[in-house]
C-alpha cells in the first residue's frame, strides 16, 4: 500500500515554509530554508507536498462565492452558507477561451471543453422563490452545454455562463443587464449579481438604484446610470461609467470606503485590499446644459445644429423635393485629440432619433473619428477612419474607412427604434494592442450590447471627432444628442498595461 | 500524427491543476503562478505539434512551465521568485521525474489530496474559513486582514500557520482512513 498523504515537513521547516508563502520570511529564514532544500531530498519532497496543498487552496478558494457574512459569522443572513467550491477548471477555461478564439478551430475546442467546466448550472427556472431575473432579449446566445432558454423565461439564482453572443436580463428591481460573451455570472438576488469574469453593462433605472455588481475584488454600486464592468482571469475588475454615477469599493463584507465616479471616469480594482485608482479620466465632457459646453464647429452652412432644451439638436432633414440628393450637417469637436495616441480611450453619448422615417435607410446620425486629412469626411468617405451610425431604419452600423462593416440589430430599450441609443466606443492604441493586433483597435457597444468583431483602426496622429446628421429624403426631424464625453486612460494605467 | 485540437484541449484542461501546483512550488507567489500558467498554456498551444502522443502530457507541460519560470526570473524587473536557481532546479527535476516514473500514482496522489483538502475545508470553523477566503480569494494581505479582525499582521501569520497545520493533519487523517 502506498501512502498518498502529504509527506511531513522536518522540524522547523513548516513555519519557514508558511512564512515563505505569506511573504513574512526574513533573509536569515530564507537562507536556512534554502540550505535544507538544497541538501535534503526528504525536505524537498515534503516542501513539494506543502506547496501542492497551497496551490489546491488557492485554486479551490478563488472559485468560491465571496461570502457576505462577517468574519466571525455573528450576523447577517448570508453567514449560514457553507463553503461552496466549484469546479476550478473554469478558471483554466477563462484563459482557454481567448486562446482558443485566436485559432480557427476554436469552436471545436470549446465543445470539447464544455462538459468538464461547469458542474452546476441553472438556466431556465420557471417557478420557485429563487427566481429574480428574466431573459428579455438575446442575440446569437449560446449557453453552457447548449442549454435552451427562451426570451421571457425566468432565470434561476445561481451560476450562469454565456458562451457566445449576447443576452439581456431584466432583474426584479428593474435593472437591465446586458451580458457580452464569454461571461460567467451568478445571480445573487433581485438587485445583485456576482461577475466572475467577462463583461457586462447594466442599465439601472431609478427604481433599481443600488444595483450592485460584486466582483472577485470588490463591489460596484449603481446610483441610477449605465456602466461597463469587466473581470479578467485574475479577478482584476475594470469599471467604466458611461452615464450617471456609480460607487466603487474594494472588498466585500469588509469593504472599504466607496469612491464615487461619474461619466467618463474609469477605475481598476486589482485586489480587495487597496483603494481603486482611476485608470480613466474625462478629456472632454458636455451635457449641453450650458455649464461646460464644448466648442462644436459647424462645418456646413444652411442646416445649423443648435442647443435645444439641454440637448444638442442635429438636423436630419432635407428641404428640397427630389430624392437622391444628400443633406447633411457636420459638427467637429474643436479639441486637440492627439492624447488619444498610445492610450485607451472611450467616447460615449446618448442620442434620440425622430420617429418619422423608419423606412429610410439613408437617414442617420453618425459619430465619426477621422484620419485628420482635410475637411471632416462624411461617414462613407475613405478618410472616416471609424464611423458609428444609428438610424431608425437599421438601428446601428459601423463603417471603417468609409466601407460598411456590419449592420446589426441592437437591443432597443424603448418599444420603437428611435432610441434612446447609448453609444460607447472604445479605442485602444496602447503598445499591448499593437502587439496583439498590429494596430490600434476599436470596439463599439450600443445600449450595452457589444458589436461583434474587433475593428482595426487607422488612428491619425491628430484624430478628429465629429458628429453628423445625414438624410436624402424630405422629412423634418432632428437627432437629439446628450451627455457627450471623451475620456482617456491615465499615464499610470497605460504603464501598468505593459509592465 | 499531431494532436487534434479536441485532444489537445482535453489534455490541457485535465492537466491544469497539476501544472499549477508544479508552478506554485517553484515561484511561491500566487499571482506570479497565475501568470506563468497562462504563459505556459499559450506556449503549449503554440508548440502543439512538438508533443509526441503517447508520452506524458503533464510532464511535457511541467517542462515548458519550468522554462517559463526561469524566464520570469530572468526578466529585468522581476525579483519576486524567491527561491534560488539551484533549489528551483532540484524541485523541478524531481517533480518531473516523479511524474515520469508513475504518472498514474502522481495523478492519484494529487486527486486524493485535493478531495481530502476540500472536505477538510468544510470542517474548519466558519471564522477560519472566512479568513482563508479573504486571503486566497480576495487577495487581502495579512496586514489588511489583521486590521479587520483587530490583530497584528504577525498574529495573522501565526493564525495562517495554525490553520494550515489543522488542514494538513485533517488531510493526513482522511487519507489514512481510506485505502490507497
Amino acid at each position: 500500500m502506498v501512502n498518498l498523504a502529504p509527506r511531513p515537513l522536518p522540524d522547523g521547516l513548516s513555519s519557514l515554509a508558511s512564512a515563505l508563502v505569506d511573504g513574512t520570511i526574513d533573509a536569515e529564514g530564507l537562507a536556512q530554508l534554502e540550505e535544507r532544500l538544497r541538501t535534503d531530498r526528504n525536505a524537498r519532497d515534503a516542501f513539494r507536498d506543502f506547496m501542492q496543498m497551497e496551490s489546491i487552496l488557492a485554486w479551490e478558494l478563488v472559485n468560491t462565492v465571496p461570502h457576505d457574512g462577517r468574519i466571525d459569522g455573528s450576523e447577517g443572513a448570508g453567514n449560514a452558507r457553507s463553503l461552496r467550491t466549484r469546479d476550478a477548471l473554469r478558471r483554466a477555461a477563462s484563459w482557454l477561451f481567448p486562446l482558443l478564439a485566436a485559432a480557427a478551430a476554436a469552436a471545436v475546442g470549446a465543445v470539447a471543453l464544455a462538459p468538464v467546466m461547469w458542474q452546476r448550472q441553472n438556466v431556465a427556472c420557471r417557478s420557485g422563490p429563487e427566481h429574480h431575473a428574466w431573459l428579455v432579449d438575446a442575440t446569437d446566445a449560446k449557453w453552457y452545454r447548449g442549454a435552451q432558454v427562451a426570451v421571457g423565461d425566468g432565470v434561476c439564482d445561481g451560476p450562469l455562463r454565456l458562451e457566445a453572443g449576447s443576452a439581456q436580463l431584466r432583474f426584479q428591481s428593474g435593472a437591465v443587464v446586458t451580458l457580452n460573451a464569454p461571461t460567467e455570472i451568478e445571480i445573487l438576488g433581485s438587485n445583485r449579481l456576482f461577475l466572475r469574469n467577462g463583461n457586462l453593462i447594466p442599465f439601472v433605472p431609478p427604481s433599481a438604484k443600488g444595483f450592485t455588481v460584486v466582483s472577485p475584488t470588490g463591489e460596484v454600486i449603481d446610483l441610477g446610470t449605465e456602466f461597463s464592468v469587466s473581470v479578467d482571469a485574475r479577478g482584476h475588475t475594470d469599471v467604466y461609467v458611461i452615464d450617471g454615477e456609480v460607487d466603487v469599493a474594494a472588498g466585500h463584507a469588509d469593504r472599504r470606503t466607496p469612491v464615487r465616479m461619474t461619466q467618463g471616469f474609469g477605475t481598476r480594482l486589482v485586489s480587495s485590499g487597496g483603494d481603486p485608482a482611476f485608470t480613466q479620466t474625462p478629456l472632454v465632457i458636455d451635457d449641453f446644459d450650458g455649464g461646460r459646453s464644448l466648442y462644436w464647429r459647424d462645418v456646413d452652412d444652411g442646416r445649423p445644429a443648435a442647443i435645444v432644451a439641454g440637448k444638442l439638436a442635429i438636423p436630419l432633414e432635407c428641404r428640397h423635393e427630389a430624392g437622391n440628393d444628400k443633406c447633411y450637417t457636420r459638427l467637429v469637436l474643436d479639441h486637440d485629440f492627439s492624447s488619444l495616441r498610445g492610450r485607451r480611450s472611450a467616447i460615449s453619448f446618448t442620442v434620440n432619433l425622430p420617429a418619422d422615417g423608419l423606412s429610410d435607410p439613408t437617414r442617420w446620425l453618425a459619430c465619426v473619428i477621422d484620419a485628420g486629412a482635410g475637411i471632416a469626411p462624411l461617414a462613407y468617405e475613405p478618410h472616416a477612419a471609424l464611423a458609428v451610425l444609428v438610424s431608425p431604419h437599421f438601428q446601428v452600423g459601423v463603417r471603417m474607412n468609409g466601407a460598411a462593416i456590419l449592420d446589426t440589430r441592437v437591443f432597443a430599450r424603448s418599444e420603437d427604434a428611435i432610441g434612446p441609443y447609448k453609444v460607447f466606443i472604445t479605442i485602444d492604441d496602447t503598445p499591448e494592442a499593437w502587439q496583439r493586433h498590429g494596430s490600434a483597435v476599436a470596439s463599439v457597444a450600443v445600449n450595452g450590447q457589444e458589436l461583434k468583431g474587433t475593428f482595426l483602426l487607422d488612428l491619425a496622429d491628430q484624430p478628429r471627432i465629429g458628429l453628423q446628421g445625414f438624410c436624402t429624403e424630405k422629412k423634418p426631424g432632428r437627432a437629439l444628442v446628450d451627455d457627450f464625453s471623451v475620456s482617456v486612460s491615465t499615464a499610470a494605467a497605460v504603464a501598468s498595461v505593459h509592465e | 500524427m499531431p494532436l487534434s485540437h479536441d485532444e489537445f484541449v482535453s489534455l490541457l484542461t485535465a492537466s491544469q491543476r497539476r501544472v499549477y501546483a508544479f508552478i506554485c512550488t517553484l515561484v511561491v507567489d500566487r499571482s506570479d503562478a497565475d501568470e506563468v500558467l497562462q504563459e505556459t498554456n499559450l506556449a503549449l498551444w503554440q508548440q502543439i505539434e512538438r508533443f509526441e502522443p503517447g508520452t506524458d502530457f503533464v510532464a511535457w507541460a511541467c517542462r515548458v512551465a519550468h522554462f517559463k519560470v526561469m524566464k520570469l526570473r530572468d526578466a529585468a524587473k522581476r525579483h519576486r521568485v524567491k527561491l534560488d536557481d539551484a533549489v528551483i532546479e532540484l524541485l523541478a527535476t524531481e517533480s518531473i521525474e516523479e511524474q515520469r516514473a508513475d504518472h498514474r500514482l502522481a495523478a492519484e496522489r494529487y486527486e486524493r489530496n485535493r478531495l481530502a483538502l476540500v472536505a477538510c475545508l468544510e470542517e474548519l470553523s466558519e471564522r477560519n474559513r472566512n479568513i482563508l477566503l479573504l486571503h486566497y480569494q480576495g487577495g487581502q494581505s495579512l496586514a489588511t486582514i489583521g486590521t479587520s479582525i483587530g490583530r497584528t499582521a504577525n498574529a495573522v501569520a501565526q493564525l495562517f500557520h495554525r490553520i494550515r497545520a489543522l488542514l494538513r493533519t485533517c488531510v493526513q487523517r482522511r487519507l489514512a482512513d481510506t485505502p490507497a
